[in-house]
């Protein structure tokens, strides 16, 4: 199934783009989707599904739409 | 003495005069510099119930040891002095190039005490040390009166100064360098200006003596290339802060309308991409390897920012979503030397009170022009600007509203809602000035990350370490975004000072620091009743997105704060008990 996945901040270095559709298996969890792209989760923070709050371990549907952000410290 | 330059500048400007005198060797291994040394000379020789405004409080300006050497990300300034909005400790931070200019300079801190007959501003070039009349920058925005002190002194000084928003003591009045970096909150700059200070002129020739130069230079390099530059804090260099926007409104912790919701419908046009799409430029301070700043151009008005806070407090939270806008009101609060913090906290408190038919003040949420009238009329105590300099708290007991005085201790929330973050909520409630992201930002953690944000459990501890953290990195003087650990931190410092430094020995010296700021509040008269949460928080559920429903109960409040008090050697009101102050050598 396709998935679109947008990469924040200094995780789309390099890509050329910043939003990446891709073909995944359904069901697919975020975590073996971020090691596909070869995103180190370390560097990894805030995880979001169409908008909403997710984590590595959630699951993919159909044309979701995957928000990747940096950790980020600070304020 | 390795790594710091063994000398302080005392300045007395009701003598018009200066002398220099030794650090303390035994303050610098227990304080470290920055932060935690200006909390010390603050506790040591400012009498208990000294009025901020008053003569007698002082102002001390503190570099760290890392200041003006080879380590990145070290070119902050602290300053640290009695707060006017709260009475309470008040340590700021400021970046640009003047910790640097005045380390090469030869001093570890100026202390600045009395007041000026007339305004002045002080001039220091090396060993040179002079107080200048500031006459004909009487009035002058932070803006014209650095552009014009660097045409007489040289475009590489560095210029500390206030705004007419300082002159005239507004409650959140800050000081400004390099245009639009500041040291913002607390009414820093009413201080500076209730002591007829205009400005501060720093140049500096000199170098800092590292013990083990080459050892230094390896170790920072090392850590530079393989810590600091990772993806872990280039968020910062890409994005800057703005990047959180878009994090707080997923996490639903948006500030929208005075707190009133967490999710802002119009965050599309202030999230980072809309800010890059008009940046022309990065900027940096002094041995900064990340670069931050953003400069943007949007509409006739160009600033280096918005930061986050801006653009949440004195945006979203004032239910304004046009950045051009936005843009416009944090170059008018940087030119008069006003707080965006706590300029848009007391906007969005009024607007509130005008819409509920409380009080008309004339403002409502998302009222652009009326808006951009704000900073003018506070600068000036104009209109409705006379009581808007007064703050949240101030405002609230004159008119009531106390329920949605977003504030704690005099201090306004900063932009992050505790409602989706109730570690955060401790943080604000537990912070020596107040309601502070700066003191402990367990946000990452919770709205930004793995933690769940809507329990106390764990978080009165993480709370702690996380203050433990900043204080002692404040003090040595590193940046907020660089994430570090205490065991980087050590390894950089051995080499500097040419002893064994240990992360342990810098994590007491945070937990060290964090108390003295403690004891400093309650001899002013703080307790625990005063480490509380206006009832917003506890009792009103937000509306919308990721903290739909959700309030942080007063119990749970109450249960973590205890928690807190009680992981600290507190004892049940908050005071440090005996056994913990002998514990940390206070």
């Amino acid at each position: 199934m396709r998935v679109a996945v947008e990469l924040k901040g200094p995780l789309a270095a390099g890509r050329g783009e910043k939003q990446i559709t891709l073909e995944v298996p359904p069901r697919a969890i975020v975590r073996e989707l971020l090691a596909e792209l070869g995103l180190n989760e370390k560097h990894v923070g805030l995880l979001a599904i169409n908008s909403v709050k997710a984590n590595l371990d959630s699951h993919l549907g159909e044309d979701d739409r995957l928000t990747v952000f940096p950790v980020v410290a600070g304020g | 003495m390795p790594g710091y330059q063994g000398k302080v500048l005392r300045v007395d400007l009701a003598a018009g005069a200066s002398a220099v005198e030794k650090l303390n060797p035994d303050w610098a291994d227990l304080f470290l510099g920055g932060k935690g040394l200006g909390i010390k000379y603050l506790y040591e020789e400012l009498a208990p119930g000294t009025g901020a405004l008053a003569p007698e409080n002082k102002m001390v300006l503190t570099t760290g040891p890392f200041t003006g050497t080879v380590v990145p990300c070290s070119g902050k300034l602290s300053i640290v002095t009695k707060s006017p909005a709260t009475g309470a400790i008040l340590d700021c931070s400021i970046g640009g190039t003047a910790a640097v200019e005045l380390k090469r300079a030869g001093y570890d801190a100026v202390i600045i005490e009395g007041r000026a007959a007339e305004p002045v501003y002080l001039l220091i070039e090396d060993s040179g040390v002079e107080l200048r009349s500031a006459g004909e920058y009487r009035g002058l925005g932070c803006h014209a009166t650095e552009n014009k002190l660097k045409a007489v002194h040289g475009a590489e000084c560095s210029v500390l100064t206030i705004g007419p928003a300082g002159e005239n003591m507004v409650s959140f009045a800050c000081i400004s360098s390099e245009l639009y970096r500041q040291a913002g909150r607390g009414g820093v700059g009413a201080v500076m200006g209730s002591k007829n200070l205009k400005a501060v002129v720093v140049k500096g020739t000199g170098g800092v003596f590292a013990a083990d130069a080459a050892k230094l230079m390896d170790v920072a390099h090392d850590a530079l290339k393989n810590d600091l530059l990772t993806d872990t804090n280039l968020w910062a260099f890409t994005d800057g802060t703005p990047m959180i926007v878009e994090l707080s409104q997923t996490a639903g912790i948006l500030p929208a309308n005075n707190f009133q919701q967490g999710t802002f419908d119009e965050f599309a046009g202030i999230k980072s991409e809309a800010l890059i799409a008009l940046r022309t430029a990065k900027k940096g301070c002094t041995s900064c390897g990340l670069g931050c700043g953003n400069f943007v151009r949007a509409g006739r008005s160009a600033v280096e920012g918005p930061e986050y806070e801006t653009l949440a407090i004195a945006g979203s939270n004032c239910g304004i979503g046009s950045l051009d806008a936005i843009v416009e009101f944090n170059r008018l609060c940087d030119d008069l030397g006003l707080d965006t913090i706590s300029a848009g906290g007391v906007t969005a408190f009024v607007m509130e009170l005008t819409e509920k038919g409380v009080h008309d003040f004339g403002l409502r949420f998302g009222d652009v022009e009326k808006y951009l009238q704000v900073p003018g009329l506070i600068a000036a105590g104009e209109g409705i600007g006379k009581e808007l300099a007064l703050g949240v708290r101030a405002l609230s007991g004159i008119y009531g509203g106390q329920d949605c005085a977003m504030q704690v201790k005099g201090l306004e929330f900063p932009g992050y809602d505790p409602r989706g973050s109730w570690g955060m909520g401790l943080a604000y409630a537990t912070a020596p000035r107040g309601a502070c992201h700066m003191s402990a930002w367990p946000a990452a953690d919770e709205a930004y990350g793995e933690l769940d944000p809507f329990t106390t459990e764990g978080k009165a501890a993480l709370v702690r370490d996380l203050q433990h953290y900043n204080a002692a990195k404040f003090s040595l003087v590193l940046c907020d975004f660089w994430a570090l650990s205490f065991d980087v931190m050590a390894g950089m410092l051995t080499a500097l000072l040419g002893r064994e430094v240990t992360a342990g020995e810098l994590e007491l010296a945070g937990e060290r620091i964090f108390n003295l700021a403690r004891l400093f509040n309650i001899r002013e008269g703080f307790s625990g009743q005063d480490d509380t949460l206006p009832p917003r928080i506890y009792s009103h559920p937000l509306p919308s997105g990721a903290t739909a429903g959700k309030t942080m109960p007063e119990a749970d409040f109450k249960n973590m704060l205890g928690e807190y008090y009680s992981l600290r050697g507190w004892d049940e009101s908050g005071r440090p008990r005996p056994d913990k102050l002998i514990a940390l050598g206070l």
